[in-house]
């Protein structure tokens, strides 16, 4: 049991400050500083979670914001990290992944039945059709971590952008070093470190006071920025960071980055080694020096290393009495400095057995660590357990070795090779502006640390620009820090090599034997590295588990890939603010007070249909398009794309980047175009007008107004042509005033003779209107007169008004996207991205009318004459069929059905009021179209959300008005 | 309660752009004082006839100024302008954006190293606020650096609601409109 010992001058808590929290709905007391866990064990509590799959009791492992054990929900918050997060009064602090609590959780039968869910359970378990939906039922309510609450207040963390010259990753000895090196060179640096403090995993006694000289200069260095408590989780290119910090994300860019992210601490594996009471011995340290907690009463060490050794003394200068130490390795003789290690700590009454194991841990009845069963090792690493004897112990530590925390390392592209004299992965090769240092550099000793790191700040410096380069070699390590193998088999198995996922050495094995041999396939099948931890304690367990199974050596296997973020991070933190732009035409604050009911069109919020008091959505629609065909309709056509082109070669630029003929309009009029990309797909259509012989204004659709311009001025660059382009998207104002009474009404406001001679269809005029300079053309989109009104942003509000005002007694209504829909269907004319999709051509949608295949050249002309030898893979056809307005089965996307086959699909479908029937287009396969056509009831089957099959027709398009006559005025028409 | 962080629309400012071959030429000949490199802005008259002319590129101008100064309305209105001289219609929404911790506000919606800025040079920045394309003119005042920000107006409630609690968080106030 852990307790709380003496007050030290360097432990990181108050105590006079005594916080009060809750834990499982009990009452604690913890110190100002301490952490959740700390608080929690120097309180007693026995156990602080339950495992995610056998529910087995647990408690403190790493202590080092890795652990699985220590997640917590604090109130709404699911699953806070214990080991690092700070203690506040009134917390309400439960355990995770139980049912009915920690200590009664009922799921903690699953440890009896453990043989009943072996690896791959999952897959085996979903491989029956019948039994799956029970599998799923029982999987969705055992799984999951923590608990979300949907009615939790949603906070909107920051995520901001931060720039240095040298980004330094971990504050331990080397990356101290590193830092301080950089800013003494003159650079602007930013010390990134997981833990409250600095210093480092573990803080020992001996070297503190260098470490605290370190910590000193830094709290005094103006160039460095200390990001405590933040967690680096992710690298993207050119030296861009994700800095999770408690409360927001601060995405880095710096000009170069030193890695000194260290090593993390690996388990031994042997039965029962999750007991609480089991823990790595720099959980330990830390526990210790940082909190003033002793790990417990009477503690053993598991050591493969010499901090094995270095901690015993640690423990035993504290007064903590430390039994005996089961050395895995056979002799210390090859390291004199280890033997002295040894002798000092026997010297201390610490009994050392080499060439020992854990053979298991053994349990009290309430769960905790009351001893361990030990035994001879051979140089195979297989223990006689018939010689095992047992030390009564509260405490067991592990120190038998360390993995590199090299993830972000390779996510800058940085390779490692394995080592096999330190048995670790060591940088092999650097990108550009990437510096490694300290123990993930293989360098172990705590002065070489410091001046490895104080090389690599100095040359990340010299990189960014600031002093010069150290360029000397890199010393690594002579000793080997780590075991090749601290894995004992056990034939009762719970000898954990993953803590977050349950998985067992046999669990591996088994995997192997089914054929799952790479690290790739074996995460994938035992998902081993896929809990919380993501890996950091198992990997490299597993991988050498991997290894002996395969008979091959660690590094002909290597690493799985740590893909960004590779530590979990909160995801109120990739949340954060969103910025979503919304764009308002110049007259958006008119439609709120007309009744609009808005809609999203591209990044644009757009009237959908104004609601009217009393009238359903139909209805309002109905009467919008009932006021263009008999009277006036008014509607904000300022989300089109408005682009101005200048200059002597306009018209040939044009002419290249539409299929139709421009060169040659006329001034004062203008002409459809249909822009095609390079494989001549048709990506955007417009109305382009010739407003003098060297000044074109045209349109472009609302959705595809950024890229088109995007598009045009890379065209532009590359062409070298003698003009220039001018962006009035969001500049100018832009509505379509349509319908019989339109001309009468505008013609007192506007200062030319907008009669059909002056002003024919097609035209396009520069006048003035109310008073402010305008462009209006004669376009019949909706298939009425209409004028096209643009003017300038701030003269739209005038304009618009002054256009409802005059209309207010000729039954002027102001119509929506809906309406604009209806009355443009009923004219046969289709919408870009709507009724096309991405591989629809001009023979497809029937456009090639609007293709100039004699011009020279324009984009998409090459691929033109390559579809025609082709032919077309699909045919947009007019469809309509008879019902009245409410039935609305038919929907866009539904299925065209030939017998049993899909023969195309619904790409519009509205209800014409005007013509009294239900019309759309069909996006058809060519033969089964020509095929219908030719019969003479030209039928077809649309196949409806519920199955029914609904009857329609082939038609002829357009549908309302076939001769143009009402938007051409063609008198008798 | 003062507040030195703040953000204000600014009202009765008027502005214009020309681009083209000749676009250099003919603005010295209205007697406007140009920056000489792309991506600096510069000061023409004095006084209430002060108007800022940032050059976005070679031959590209912005020119904004206070409604009814002289040579802003001459050069807006000049009908007569030679071949290679185009006129750009400009109707931007214009804000500043200034006091302690502004480069905390602009860090969390702007990717650009204010830092690394030379104001000295009068540096002018096309990039993107909250995803939006602005224009800033970084200029040098009493409480640290001021940023006059332009962008396009259809974008302009967006930025302005977005921006808001930002500067809110960090102890400022989003001021009603004023003109300077």
């Amino acid at each position: 049991m852990m307790y709380r010992l003496a007050p030290h001058a360097d432990e990181w808590i108050d105590r006079s400050i005594i916080v009060n929290f809750f834990f499982e709905g009990k009452e604690c007391q913890g110190y100002e500083g301490d952490t959740i866990s700390s608080a929690l064990v120097a309180a007693g509590v026995p156990f602080l979670g339950r495992s995610f799959k056998y529910h087995r009791p647990r408690s403190l492992l790493s202590f080092s914001n890795h652990d699985s054990n220590t997640l917590f929900q604090v109130g709404e918050v699911p699953n806070v990290r214990g080991d690092v997060t700070p203690l506040r009064a009134g917390m309400r602090v439960s355990a995770i992944n139980t049912f009915g609590g920690l200590s009664k959780d009922r799921a903690r039968v699953l440890d009896r039945l453990s043989s009943f869910l072996p690896v791959g359970f999952y897959y085996k378990a979903f491989h029956s059709k019948r039994l799956f939906p029970h599998w799923e039922r029982m999987f969705r309510a055992l799984t999951g971590l923590g608990r979300v609450s949907l009615d939790a207040p949603r906070k909107f963390t920051a995520k901001r952008y931060a720039f240095c010259d040298v980004l330094v990753v971990g504050a331990g000895a080397s990356g101290l070093s590193a830092a301080l090196a950089a800013a003494a060179a003159g650079a602007h640096v930013a010390l990134v470190d997981e833990s409250l403090q600095g210093g480092g995993i573990t803080p020992l006694r001996t070297p503190n006071s260098t470490l605290e000289a370190l910590l000193r200069k830094l709290s005094q260095s103006d160039k460095i920025t200390f990001y405590s408590a933040t967690v680096a989780a992710g690298y993207y290119a050119d030296h861009w960071l994700a800095l999770a910090e408690p409360l927001r994300m601060t995405k880095m860019r710096a000009k170069a980055v030193v890695f000194a992210t260290g090593v993390i601490e690996q388990p031994a594996v042997f039965r029962n080694n999750d007991l609480p009471g089991v823990m790595l011995a720099s959980a330990a340290l830390r526990l210790l020096a940082c909190y003033r907690i002793a790990p417990g009463r009477t503690i053993v060490i598991v050591a493969a290393n010499r901090e094995a050794y270095e901690a015993c003394l640690e423990l035993v200068a504290n007064s903590l009495r430390v039994a005996a130490i089961l050395e895995l390795r056979s002799t210390l003789q090859h390291s004199l400095e280890d033997l002295k290690l040894a002798r000092r700590c026997e010297d201390l009454g610490v009994k050392i057995f080499t060439a020992s194991a854990p053979y298991q841990a053994i349990a009290a009845s309430n769960g905790l660590l009351k001893a361990v069963d030990y035994g001879p090792i051979d140089s195979s690493g297989t223990i006689n357990s018939q010689a095992a004897k047992r030390i009564e112990c509260d405490s067991l530590l592990m120190s038998v070795g360390w993995a590199p925390a090299s993830h972000l390392l390779a996510q800058a592209g940085g390779s490692t090779v394995f080592s096999p004299e330190i048995q670790q992965f060591v940088p092999k090769e650097l990108p550009a502006g990437i510096f490694v240092a300290g123990r993930l550099n293989g360098v172990f000793e705590f002065n070489s640390r410091l001046d490895d790191g104080h090389r690599a700040g100095t040359d990340a410096a010299a990189y960014s620009g600031y002093g010069e380069t150290r360029g000397s070699e890199v010393t690594r390590s002579t000793r080997c820090p780590s075991h090749p193998y601290p894995i004992v088999e056990h034939p009762a198995a719970k000898n954990f090599v993953d803590f977050d996922e349950d998985i067992q050495v046999k669990d591996l094995q088994n995997a192997i034997q089914e054929g799952f041999d790479s690290s790739e396939l074996l995460k994938r099948y035992t998902t081993v590295g896929m809990g919380p931890s993501q890996g950091q304690h198992s990997n490299m367990n597993a991988l050498r588990i991997l290894a002996r199974a395969r008979s091959m050596s660690v590094s002909a296997l290597g690493l799985t890939t740590a893909r960004p973020m590779y530590h979990p991070i909160p995801l109120k933190l990739l949340a954060g603010r969103g910025f979503h732009p919304v764009r308002r035409t110049p007259v958006d604050a008119m439609h709120g007070a007309l009744g609009a009911m808005w809609m999203p069109a591209g990044n644009w919020r757009r009237c959908e249909y104004y609601g009217v008091s009393g009238e359903t959505r139909d209805a309002s629609i109905a009467a919008e398009v009932w006021a263009v065909r008999h009277a006036v309709g008014l509607i904000d056509v300022g989300t089109l794309g408005k682009i101005e082109i200048h200059g002597p070669m306009a018209g040939e630029f044009l002419d290249r980047v539409y299929a139709g003929n421009f060169s040659n309009l006329r001034v004062g009029m203008t002409r459809y175009g249909l822009m095609l990309d390079e494989s001549g797909v048709i990506i955007d259509d417009g109305v382009i007008a010739r407003l003098a012989i060297d000044l074109f204004y045209f349109t472009t659709t609302t959705s595809g107004s950024t890229a088109v311009f995007r598009e045009l001025l890379r065209l532009n660059a590359l062409w070298g042509l003698e003009c220039s382009l001018i962006n009035l998207t969001g500049h100018m104002a832009a509505f379509n005033f349509a319908g019989p009474l339109c001309r009468a009404i505008l013609q007192p406001l506007i200062d030319i003779d907008l009669a059909e001679a002056e002003f024919p269809f097609l035209g396009v005029r520069e006048a003035r209107l109310c008073g402010v300079a305008a462009r209006l053309m004669r376009v019949g989109f909706v298939g009425e007169l209409g004028y096209e009104i643009h003017v300038a942003a701030n003269a739209g509000i005038v304009v618009w008004k002054a256009l409802m005002s005059a209309g207010q007694d000729r039954g002027l209504r102001p119509f929506g996207v809906e309406a604009q829909r209806v009355l443009r269907l009923e004219k046969g004319h289709f919408i870009v991205s709507q009724d096309t999709d991405g591989l629809t051509d001009p023979y497809e949608a029937n456009a090639m009318w609007a293709m100039n295949m004699r011009k020279p050249f324009f984009v998409g002309q090459r691929s033109l004459r390559i579809l025609e030898k082709r032919g077309p893979r699909q045919k947009l056809v007019g469809i309509e069929w008879d019902g009245a307005s409410h039935s609305t089965l038919v929907k866009e996307s539904h299925l065209v059905i030939d017998g049993v086959n899909i023969a195309g699909r619904i790409t519009s479908a509205l209800y014409s009021a005007t013509l009294k029937k239900w019309i759309g287009f069909a996006m058809l396969n060519p033969d089964f179209a020509s095929r219908t056509e030719s019969l003479p009831n030209r039928e077809i089957y649309i196949r409806t959300d519920s199955g029914k099959m609904q009857l329609a027709r082939i038609a002829t398009i357009p549908f309302y008005d076939p001769k143009n006559s009402r938007q051409k005025q063609i008198l008798g028409g | 309660m003062t507040h030195d962080l703040v953000l204000q629309v600014l009202d009765k400012r008027g502005c214009c752009g020309f681009k083209g071959p000749r676009a250099v030429e003919w603005l010295r000949d209205q007697g406007l004082l140009l920056p000489t490199q792309p991506n600096s802005w510069a000061i023409s008259g004095k006084n209430l006839e002060e108007v800022i002319v940032a050059r976005l590129g070679a031959s590209e101008f912005f020119i904004e100024g206070m409604v009814g100064t002289e040579i802003l309305e001459r050069v807006a209105s000049n009908t007569v302008k030679p071949s290679g001289v185009y006129p750009v219609l400009r109707e931007d929404c214009a804000f500043v954006i200034s006091g302690t911790n502004v480069d905390e506000v602009l860090a969390q919606v702007c990717s650009f190293n204010f830092a690394d800025l030379a104001l000295a040079a009068n540096p002018v920045i096309m990039t993107l606020v909250m995803d939006v394309a602005v224009l800033i003119v970084p200029q040098e005042s009493s409480v640290g650096c001021r940023y006059r920000v332009w962008c396009d107006p259809t974008f302009a409630r967006y930025i302005l609601d977005g921006l808001e609690p930002i500067v809110i968080e960090y102890g400022g106030v989003h001021r009603e409109t004023y003109y300077e």
